[in-house]
């Protein structure tokens, strides 16, 4: 009978007043009664508030996260939050034999946010043990949660695999409503919310096509070495540019090849062009670089074939204005 | 006529309480006497499948949870009552929803500044954070009061009721 009650009224809204609060109500009245002043209090009520076991759970990445094939390092991230009224433990597992998609990631793992930055990091970010580091949440505290797998090798580009990771509340779970007595905060009874105690979500890995990345940057310092405030350059002063490049994605991106040209107004000092800081000849020769011999007011640098996992590549050089 | 003064019909009326109940005997006294109750309506269905809406005594609550409180007053003196005033603050934690009809000759006026002005809804307003005057909204209740423009036979009874939400 309460279970209907609370079905009709309470799960919508759930967090609110903490589990175990008294709720107190005392009327009074006052009158004249045979010339007197009367005043009388009512009886004392005093009802306590049990705890809701509610949380929400999602997939957090805007889209599938592009993975390459032999991927050691995909994550997902999902976001856990206790919508409850109380402290709740939360008991996580990750699932990756789904059906409806290309591939099972590997040895899925779930790693908690335990820096707390939102994103994955390896080496912070502890792996989640049950029973061990069960996660445990006040009212309305949310959790960044992550599940890691590896891509197997052999795949194609745009397959799909799918990651599960299903949320159970330690204190209960059942049809929303159903009154769980004594494991409420404080020694009051739990009521099992609208999530029933127990929540997933999937997230995917789509395996993506070979991209090659470049980033460039550019440091002004005086000949000294010293850097410029605010980036200025005059006729002392030099400019170092450095080019990284990575590569994402799936496969082989062949003979990738970098050329920048000189800027207009500036003049390339000699010397200076370095990969991955090992000094390159200016001329084409054996090494992987030259600047303006191959292609006229350019720097060009050969790196060969890259994956994924090749190893960034830096590349650097210094000009002065003309 | 005898009249029993005040304090010794006190006296009485509890020394004959004793005998039945020591629970009744701290409410009850000589005069009006108020009892408060709390419920809450649950929904059963029955075996054909209608449903209705019961009134059980509430126990515990939730948030979200609608509590109907009801207060019963009765005059259990040999006087009539006059100037009669029935407050109850709004709980802690609790919104103000609504109240019930009254019987005739009551009036309810609200307070939105913790009891210290007491009206009709629509006279009142409140400040809202940006410093902005506005007409006050049921939430924003902190007190319900129950003025009766009438007397209180000996012997009468009657009760009042609103319902409120737990935040």
């Amino acid at each position: 009978m309460t279970l209907m009650a609370c079905l009709q009224t309470s799960l919508a809204a759930a967090v609110g007043t903490p589990a175990g609060t008294l709720i107190q109500s005392q009327a009074m009245v006052s009158y004249t009664q045979a010339g007197q002043n009367m005043t009388t209090a009512s009886n004392l009520l005093s009802l306590p508030v049990n705890e809701v076991l509610d949380f929400t759970l999602a997939w957090q990445d805007a889209a599938a996260v592009p993975v390459y094939a032999g991927d050691t390092g995909a994550a997902l991230t999902f976001r856990l939050q206790n919508t409850g009224n109380g402290q709740e433990t939360f008991l996580l597992t990750a699932i990756n034999a789904l059906a409806g998609d290309d591939f099972d990631p590997l040895n899925p793992a779930i790693h908690l946010d335990t820096n707390g930055n939102g994103y994955y990091d390896p080496l912070q970010d502890e792996i989640y043990i049950e029973g061990v580091n069960d996660p445990e949440l006040a009212a309305d505290q949310p959790l960044t949660v992550f599940l890691v797998g590896i891509v197997p090798p052999a795949l194609a580009t745009g397959d799909r695999g799918d990651l599960k990771l299903a949320v159970g509340s330690a204190e209960g779970y059942g049809v929303p409503g159903t009154v769980v007595y004594g494991q409420g905060d404080g020694g009051t009874d739990a009521i099992i919310g609208l999530a029933g105690g127990f929540a997933d979500a999937v997230g995917t890995l789509e395996v993506a096509a070979v991209q090659v990345n470049l980033f460039k940057t550019a440091v002004v310092t005086d000949t000294a070495g010293r850097t410029l405030p605010g980036n200025e350059v005059d006729e002392t002063g030099l400019i170092t540019y450095t080019i990284t490049v990575t590569v994402s994605g799936s496969g082989i991106a062949h003979d990738v090849r970098v050329t920048d040209p000189i800027p207009p107004g500036t003049v390339y000092r000699p010397g200076t062009l370095l990969l991955n800081d090992t000094p390159l000849s200016d001329a084409a020769d054996s090494d992987a670089g030259d600047v303006a011999d191959q292609l006229e007011g350019a720097v060009t640098i050969a790196l060969g074939d890259m994956t994924a996992d090749t190893p960034t590549q830096r590349i650097s050089f210094q000009v002065t204005l003309e | 006529m005898t009249t029993i003064p005040m304090n010794l019909r006190r006296t009485l009326i509890f020394i004959s309480l004793l005998g039945v109940s020591l629970a009744a005997a701290q409410t009850a006294v000589a005069g009006v006497a108020l009892r408060a109750l709390a419920e809450v309506e649950v929904v059963q269905e029955q075996p054909d499948g209608t449903r209705s809406v019961q009134r059980v005594p509430a126990e515990t609550v939730v948030p979200g949870d609608e509590v109907i409180y009801t207060l019963v007053y009765d005059n259990q003196g040999s006087e009539p009552a006059d100037d009669i005033f029935i407050t109850n603050p709004i709980p802690e934690h609790m919104e103000f929803r609504r109240a019930a009809a009254n019987p005739a000759g009551l009036e309810t006026l609200y307070s939105v500044d913790g009891g210290h002005v007491f009206g009709p809804l629509s006279d009142l307003t409140v400040t809202d954070s940006a410093g902005q005057s506005r007409r006050a909204l049921p939430q924003d209740c902190t007190h319900i009061r129950w003025q009766f423009h009438r007397s209180l036979a000996p012997g009468e009874t009657g009760q009042v009721s609103y319902t409120t939400r737990l935040l």
